[in-house]
């Protein structure tokens, strides 16, 4: 029997069972906390989103588990060499999981269109910020050694309910430590875990709602003037800004409350004085993730000024088709993507702090922000829509 | 402010509750549970509320799911 109730933060059922779990913490020894969350986490998902549970923690047992352990052993035997393949071989697996799960999703894809399976892949919840946190578990157990731990360490981190479906996007090191820990919850954690979630339900009820009402009646203003568009632009953004922020805050407090410390994702983004800097503290944990597994492994900055530019462009991109793989999250990505690389070739650098104050340094976050805020229109839902926006700066009376 | 000075108590006795940095921990505890119950009434406001108008639903939550 499945409950009609989804495995998200903003369902409030869920919400409930999840602060009860959290609630069981207080009554149970601290040598049982992760049997205790691993088994809120996966009874939570098994009864919201079978699917859910099926292919994450599928994915976790059976493709994550044995390559991280025949990774370790390659590393420590007389071919070393294989512990690339391995990691290869698991970030494939992985990869072609999620652009199945996209492309069902954006496209109908003729084998399992009408099918069961499609269904129930289109159903899934928070299997791109999986992704993220596969390919990390992989590339830690590659990169150093890690100790042996049982298959349910990799279930928990996967299957972590605060930050499932929409981040942040944890290391497993640093999970792996707050597990460890085995941190029991205090009276002082308790006020700062219900403070951040209040906080983040007042982000996401009341102003992201109120800011998603508004800006759904601009971007549908028949022939709109520049003003409704610059508006239109404003209030997306700040839409997007308070919904996930909210969302991260929500997640944050949830993990206090069940003993898990989960990073920050924003720190202060607008005012950021470049593009790369607002990246920096905006969705804090994707940008980090970028940096280590992509932008690092690949020459980071050691590639030079244009090459270096040319990299964090690609990688703008492939942020935006992470989101998915549609026309107006391409042009999102290209957009970014041109942003990233006009302020790599021009030597635009984060203002130091000594010189943050006055006219210059108001008219570069004026330029970031600007120049992000119009990216937001690329997260309208039709090309249409997006079109009907940009034409609004052809009339400015 | 009288909600929140008699839900924290002001410090007083030999830890010194007179000290200029208890003072401030007091003060900004004050204006966190000031800020916690002005959040909360509106989340509450919004929900129960407009939640309850006839013609009215809550708009819909921006819920992606990536």
């Amino acid at each position: 029997m499945t409950l009609q109730m989804s495995p998200s933060l903003l369902d409030w059922r869920f919400v409930g069972l999840m602060a009860l779990a959290a609630l069981l913490r207080a009554f149970v020894p601290k040598r049982w906390y992760l049997a205790l969350g691993l088994s809120a986490c996966v009874a939570l998902i098994g009864v919201s989103s079978p699917e859910t549970l099926a292919l994450i923690g599928g994915t976790a047992l059976l493709i994550l588990y044995p390559i991280s352990l025949l990774i370790s052993r390659a590393k420590s035997g007389p071919e070393p060499a294989r512990a690339k393949l391995w990691l290869i071989v698991g970030v494939v697996l992985t990869v072609g999981l999620w652009v199945l799960f996209k492309a069902n999703k954006e496209f109908r894809l003729p084998f399992l269109d009408g099918t069961t399976a499609g269904a129930k892949l289109a159903a899934l919840f928070g299997f791109s910020y999986f992704l993220f946190k596969a390919i990390n578990f992989l590339y830690m157990h590659y990169l150093v050694d890690l100790p042996r731990r049982g298959p349910q360490h990799v279930l928990y981190y996967s299957l972590f309910l605060p930050t499932l479906t929409s981040g942040p996007i944890q290391k497993y090191v640093e999970f792996s430590k707050e597990t460890d820990a085995q941190r029991a919850v205090t009276l002082e954690d308790a006020a700062q875990a219900v403070y951040r979630i209040t906080k983040g339900y007042f982000f996401k009820v009341c102003l992201a709602s109120w800011l998603t009402s508004l800006s759904d009646g601009l971007v549908l203003a028949s022939n709109p003037t520049a003003y409704y568009s610059l508006a239109a632009i404003a209030s997306l953004y700040l839409q997007f800004f308070f919904d996930f922020a909210g969302y991260s805050h929500i997640a944050i407090g949830f993990g206090m409350l069940l003993g898990i410390r989960v990073p920050e994702n924003f720190r202060q983004p607008f005012l950021a004085t470049t593009i790369a800097e607002f990246w920096r503290n905006w969705h804090i944990t994707i940008g980090d993730w970028f940096r280590d597994h992509v932008f690092v492994p690949l020459g980071g900055m050691r590639l030079g000024g244009l090459r270096a530019s040319l990299l964090a462009a690609s990688i703008m991109l492939a942020c935006g088709l992470w989101h998915g793989l549609s026309l107006p999250f391409l042009y999102w990505g290209i957009w970014h993507a041109s942003m990233i690389f006009l302020d790599g070739v021009t030597g635009l650098k984060p203002m130091p702090p000594a010189q943050r104050q006055g006219p210059r340094y108001w008219s570069r976050i004026l330029w970031t922000n600007g120049r992000i805020a119009f990216g937001a229109i690329f997260f309208l839902p039709s090309v249409d829509t997006i079109k009907n926006v940009l034409g609004g700066f052809l009339r400015w009376w | 402010m009288v909600v929140t000075a008699v839900v924290i108590p002001r410090p007083h006795g030999k830890e010194g509750g007179d000290a200029p940095k208890d003072r401030a921990a007091w003060r900004a505890t004050q204006r966190r549970v000031l800020w916690w119950s002005v959040m909360a009434s509106a989340v509450l406001w919004t929900l129960v509320f407009q939640a309850s108008k006839k013609d009215s639903a809550l708009p819909e939550f921006v819920y992606v799911n990536f």
